[in-house]
């Protein structure tokens, strides 16, 4: 039955073969994702998925990252300078105008940040920069914009990298689909489930890029996004699994993404540190490398990348040594700890492409040393809910594989939240630590890495978690272009910065 | 008659899509706080409930539970948590993707289906029989996920006769359909197959044959109407699936149907898109039942629509 | 209503209209062989009636399913025997040749009616089938002759009922419907299977009585299947009894019901409540089962459960053979002691009116 079906099937499909291909234009570039923004508010665009699509193609904020070596660059603000501790001053580009014809000025720039911060709108940008702290603004005059806030904030221009400008016509109190920008690209059309279609701005304030149009598509699998590259149905896929790169068409880039166990040191036998320094010392890491894991990623001692400022190289980096995990556990034993308490352990389904055998293979290594580990799977909301307070009252003491993007270059948005006594997801309370914390936040330059550092070191002294990796991804990149991922890549893929050959 | 049948199964039909409405309203809401899934990690508690008091989630479940179904019954479904576009919207833009799919699909598999079906029938153990039983058990269980890949790898990446995946001309629904229908028509086939092998073998037939009937009007009149019957229902069957939904085929190739649009939706917590899909689809379903039945009248005279 | 007697005319021959010898049907099934038939003879003479009387599972049903070719096979294959309809030996012919035969020339009546009328069909429809395929006239002239034939058998109201399905009929109406079917193109022999067993009794008189005129009527061959003595004894003019896929013993109805002469029919009167009641004796039902098909016991297959069995039956299988007045034949080793020891038909029947 099969075999004359698919041949008619065959026969049909070469006589349209020709309808079928992709006949892109010479500047037209396709870049496949994983899945379909939810949203292009300019608010929004924290989410990778909209950040993807929005980020530096449509919008635009006061500041931005060097995509290569992260470095704070003037964007919208041609510079700004800290007029004291608590207030900072940015002066705004001249010439710049909105995709709907508007001038760029310190009004719009107001009410972009006031409607960005505002409470009705559960904004992601608001929620994943700005938690916490009160912020002023105010338009000194048409080109300057003064932002006084309530406690020292020394990285107020690396958060406004993240908050993207556009005009007051915008409502305040509504979520869109999108907003007109100040970016290289507007949106020309959006088929929901089906296609994004970016065209080149003309107005645009900055250089003109190369690629006349970009049309973003989204793919849930790993293996048709690479598929679609070598096809050249699509120039770039950011995003693809290891098994699906080829020689070819695939490059491995450091996505950002660093994974960690996170250890429910509130619960027995987990409140002891010797069972959770066991634990760090139960892992093979070199083994997993090449195996379960990319060889490309990298042994991690923090939650955040070497590249990132108060990153310490004194926080231990931990041998596998199940000998003496057994030891501590022993030991642990003897004064009374119940070691042989069930251990929930945690992993997401479908994490990260691989995850399910990086789970089994971690499960067996705390096994092995004597832990009595049971791993479940649960979907994220689920993981969610567990890893964020209030935690579930008695609770089974739980590891979770964790996995956390730094790319904003600052420890502040990482550390507070996970070891802070106040943070979301903190199963820390220690008043040394809250110390440390809230003096490297309100530090500047040298003061601040040193700051951080000591924060690093407490923590390692707690151990409330076992580092495991600093990830890799994969993309696929096709012929036609020239694009060089980088740790920003998960978040923005800015249609400026491809070349065509 | 046929329009107090017809009165009486849409009456029906919407009570029980009201029931399902405030069934899984009630559902949704178990599975968790969406503040926790909606904002990142970073969220502070003080965020959460900005959150949840915004979108009247700390209202009492009864009161959010009746500001639905009252805003509902006047045509307003919501707004979609993420995509902030009306829920309804979202879904009636997906809805007609998945339609037109399953419609073909189906279409395409029941035609293939009965004509394999009978075949293999007339003379079982034959081999022709035994092929087509082996191919199409063989349909029957091959994971659709697997079979999309596979397709997409030969057809699209070996031959190069195919595209690999997304929405457009002719040739975009070949890869789709062709999955599709490979589990369709293979179930189908295995039904058709089984129901002739017994109709051939019931009294009427043998009856037929002493009124000294031809054989092929004995097969395609006498025998294939009495099996048209339960080919209808499993036909019937794999619509309300397809129309449920073919989540995988939709996921894998781009397809922008409701399936994925509820997968999605279900995972991000859009209650108010789940709800709609879910609405949707069953007001769908009840539809498809009600003909279904009308063509069970029209196939078999015993079947009262009382 | 005429039309038979030309056929009658036209062929004329004074010979059996039906002549079965011989005849041998087996079912195999994994390594199972099952006797179902085991050659035997039979003959039906135009404008007669012959009943086939047997308990169920005697063969009585194979026997003519194989004449018409409508024997599931496989399993059931014909290994032997002849079955000579109108000249013609119908093993001979083709599929093709014999299908055309079936329902045109041999007509079947079925015992359930309604598993025999296919359920999403109009009775108009599949009266009218027989005239459409068999004398190829048109839709109209096909309803036309549905109508007068289904009127013929007795259905009222037939402009409005040959609309309906078979499932809106009550059963003895079904079976009138299976009745017009079979004789609707004229057959020169029709085949009934117990075509009262699923009726009641009032019912059963009415057809019955309609099966006599009918084949009065058109002088038919008529072959009535029935494990019913009473049924056989009120339509039949000869009887012929099967037992364990044989005939046992055939003859004029009158002389066999008055005086059985073998074991099996005498059993067979004696266990009809009618007939024992007027001959002032118990019912007495046969004891044992019928035998296996796949395990025929050797010797006389009916000696495990005769009275009369002795070591001779158990050895030497008896031949059907003349007996008696030369008038009726039977197959039992003590067949002339038995007809010395019964009573006299005329007695008895004296007795019975």
């Amino acid at each position: 039955m099969r075999q004359p079906g698919t041949k008619v099937l065959a026969g049909v499909a070469v006589t349209l073969a020709l309808a079928g291909t992709v006949n892109a234009q010479e500047t037209d570039v396709t870049i496949v994702l994983a899945s379909e923004p939810v949203s292009l508010d300019p608010c929004m665009t924290a989410a990778n998925d909209n950040g993807r699509v929005a980020l530096g193609n449509i919008f635009n904020g006061l500041t931005a990252r060097n995509p290569e070596t992260g470095a704070l660059e003037p964007a919208l603000a041609s510079s700004w300078t800290q007029l004291d501790g608590n207030k900072w001053e940015f002066d705004l580009r001249d010439g710049v105008t909105f995709h709907d014809g508007s001038p760029l000025d310190a009004e719009a720039v107001k009410y972009s940040i006031e409607r960005t911060l505002n409470e009705n709108l559960t904004c992601e940008t608001r929620t994943k920069f700005f938690a916490g702290g009160e912020y002023a603004v105010e338009a000194a005059d048409a080109d300057t914009i003064v932002i006084t806030t309530d406690a020292t904030d020394p990285i107020l221009p690396l958060k406004m990298a993240n908050v993207m400008i556009h005009p007051t016509s915008v409502p305040f109190d509504e979520l869109q689909r999108t907003a007109p920008g100040t970016g290289p690209y507007v949106l020309d059309d959006w088929a929901a489930g089906q296609r994004v279609l970016l065209t080149r701005y003309d107005g645009y304030w900055g250089e003109t890029p190369e690629v006349a149009t970009g049309k973003f598509i989204w793919r849930s699998e790993s293996s048709v996004r690479a598929a679609m590259v070598t096809q050249g149905e699509a120039d770039l896929a950011p995003s693809i699994a290891v098994q699906d790169v080829t020689e070819e068409y695939g490059v491995a880039y450091p996505n950002a993404e660093s994974t960690r166990l996170n250890l429910d040191m509130l619960t027995p036998p987990l409140d002891d540190r010797r069972i959770r320094e066991a634990i760090a010392l139960a892992i093979d890491r070199d083994a997993m490398l090449g195996t379960v894991m990319s060889s490309g990623a990298e042994k991690a001692t923090q939650l955040y990348h070497p590249t990132t400022i108060g990153w310490s190289d004194e926080v231990t980096m931990w041998e596998y040594d199940p000998e003496r995990a057994r030891a501590l556990l022993d030991e642990a034993k003897a004064d009374g700890v119940p070691i042989d308490a069930p251990i929930q352990f945690i992993g997401r389904i479908g994490h990260f492409p691989g995850a399910k055998d990086f789970h089994e293979v971690i499960a067996i290594m705390l096994s092995d040393v004597g832990l009595n580990v049971e791993l479940e799977w649960v979907e994220a909301a689920v993981k969610n809910r567990l890893q964020v307070k209030p935690f579930e009252e008695g609770r089974r003491a739980q590891i979770f594989v964790d996995q956390h993007d730094n790319t904003s270059g600052d420890p502040v948005f990482t550390l507070p939240s996970r070891y802070g006594s106040e943070g979301a997801q903190s199963k820390v309370a220690d008043p040394e630590l809250d110390q440390l914390l809230k003096e490297a936040a309100g530090a500047t330059g040298e003061a601040r890495v040193d700051a951080w550092k000591a924060a690093a070191a407490k923590i390692e002294e707690i151990l409330p978690d076992t580092m495991l990796f600093h990830m890799v991804g994969y993309a696929a990149i096709g012929d036609g272009i020239e694009y060089t991922p980088t740790m920003f890549t998960n978040s923005s893929v800015q249609l400026a910065d491809i070349s065509l050959k | 008659m046929l329009a107090e049948f017809l009165f009486r199964r849409v009456f029906y039909s919407c009570i029980a899509l009201l029931g399902l409405v405030v069934a899984v309203f009630l559902l949704a809401r178990l599975t968790g706080d969406p503040s926790v899934l909606y904002l990142p990690d970073t969220a502070t508690a003080v965020m959460r409930e900005q959150f949840r008091e915004a979108h009247g989630y700390n209202d009492p479940i009864v009161v959010q539970l009746g500001r639905y179904v009252w805003n509902a019954l006047h045509l307003d479904f919501g707004m979609s948590l993420r995509q902030n576009v009306p829920a309804m919207d979202a879904v009636l833009q997906a809805f007609p993707w998945t339609l037109r799919l399953a419609g073909v699909t189906v279409l395409l598999a029941m035609i293939v289906a009965m004509t394999i079906g009978p075949l293999a029938a007339y003379r079982p153990g034959s081999i022709f029989d035994r092929i087509a039983s082996v191919l199409s058990l063989a349909a029957a269980s091959t994971p659709d996920f697997w079979l999309a890949i596979l397709g997409i790898l030969v057809f699209a990446v070996h031959l190069g006769v195919l595209p690999t995946s997304g929405t457009g001309g002719f040739a975009y629904w070949i890869l789709p359909i062709g999955v599709l229908m490979f589990k369709i028509t293979g179930t189908t086939t295995q039904v058709v197959r089984g129901s002739m092998i017994s109709s051939l073998a019931s009294p009427y037939v043998k009856a037929a044959r002493a009124k000294g009937m031809p054989e092929n009007r004995i097969i395609f009149l006498h025998a294939l109407r009495n099996s048209v019957i339960s080919a209808v229902t499993v036909a019937g069957d794999q619509t309300r699936g397809l129309i449920n939904g073919a989540v995988i085929v939709e996921s894998v190739f781009g397809w922008p149907g409701v399936g994925k649009l509820m997968i999605d939706a279900i995972t991000q917590r859009d209650f108010a898109v789940v709800q709609a899909a879910v609405l949707v689809t069953a007001a769908c379903i009840f539809l498809l039942n009600i003909i279904l039945d009308l063509i069970y009248a029209a196939l078999d005279p015993r079947i009262d629509l009382h | 209503m005429t039309r038979w007697k030309e056929f009658d005319v036209k062929r004329g021959s004074s010979g059996p209209l039906l002549q079965v010898q011989g005849l041998e049907v087996e079912f195999r099934t994994g390594g199972r062989v099952v006797h179902a038939v085991n050659g035997i003879d039979i003959d039906v003479r135009r404008g007669e009636t012959v009943a086939v009387l047997g308990e169920s599972g005697s063969g009585k049903s194979i026997t003519f399913e194989a004449i018409l070719g409508t024997l599931d096979s496989p399993p059931g294959h014909v290994t032997g025997g002849r079955a000579e309809f109108e000249g013609q030996n119908l093993f001979d012919l083709s599929p093709r040749r014999r299908r055309a035969i079936c329902g045109d020339r041999i007509g079947m009546i079925f015992q359930d009616p309604l598993s025999a009328l296919n359920p999403v069909y109009t009775v108009g429809w599949q009266m009218a089938e027989m005239y459409r395929v068999h004398r190829h006239l048109g839709r109209a002239e096909a309803r036309r002759q549905s109508m007068d034939m289904l009127a013929r058998v007795g259905i009222p109201d037939v402009q409005r009922r040959i609309d309906n399905y078979p499932h809106e009929f009550s059963g003895g109406m079904r079976q009138r419907l299976v009745i017009a079917m079979a004789l609707a193109v004229d057959p020169a022999l029709v085949i009934a299977d117990e075509p009262t067993t699923a009726l009641d009794v009032t019912v059963e008189a009415q057809i019955l009585a309609l099966l006599r005129d009918l084949q009065r009527e058109r002088g038919m061959g008529l072959i009535l299947i029935t494990h019913s003595m009473a049924v056989a004894a009120e339509i039949a003019d000869r009887i012929c009894v099967m037992y364990a896929g044989q005939v046992v013993e055939r003859g004029d109805v009158r002389t066999l019901f008055g005086s059985p002469a073998h074991p099996y029919t005498a059993g067979l009167l004696h266990s009809l409540p009618g007939v024992a009641a007027a001959r002032h004796r118990r019912l007495t039902p046969i004891p044992g089962q019928p035998p296996d098909l796949a395990h025929i016991p050797p010797g006389c297959p009916f000696h495990p459960r005769c009275p009369r069995a002795e070591a001779r039956c158990r050895a030497e299988p008896p031949a059907l053979r003349p007996v008696g007045d030369g008038q009726r034949e039977a197959a039992c080793h003590f067949a002339e002691e038995l007809l010395a020891a019964a009573p006299t038909a005329q007695q008895d029947e004296g007795h019975a009116r």
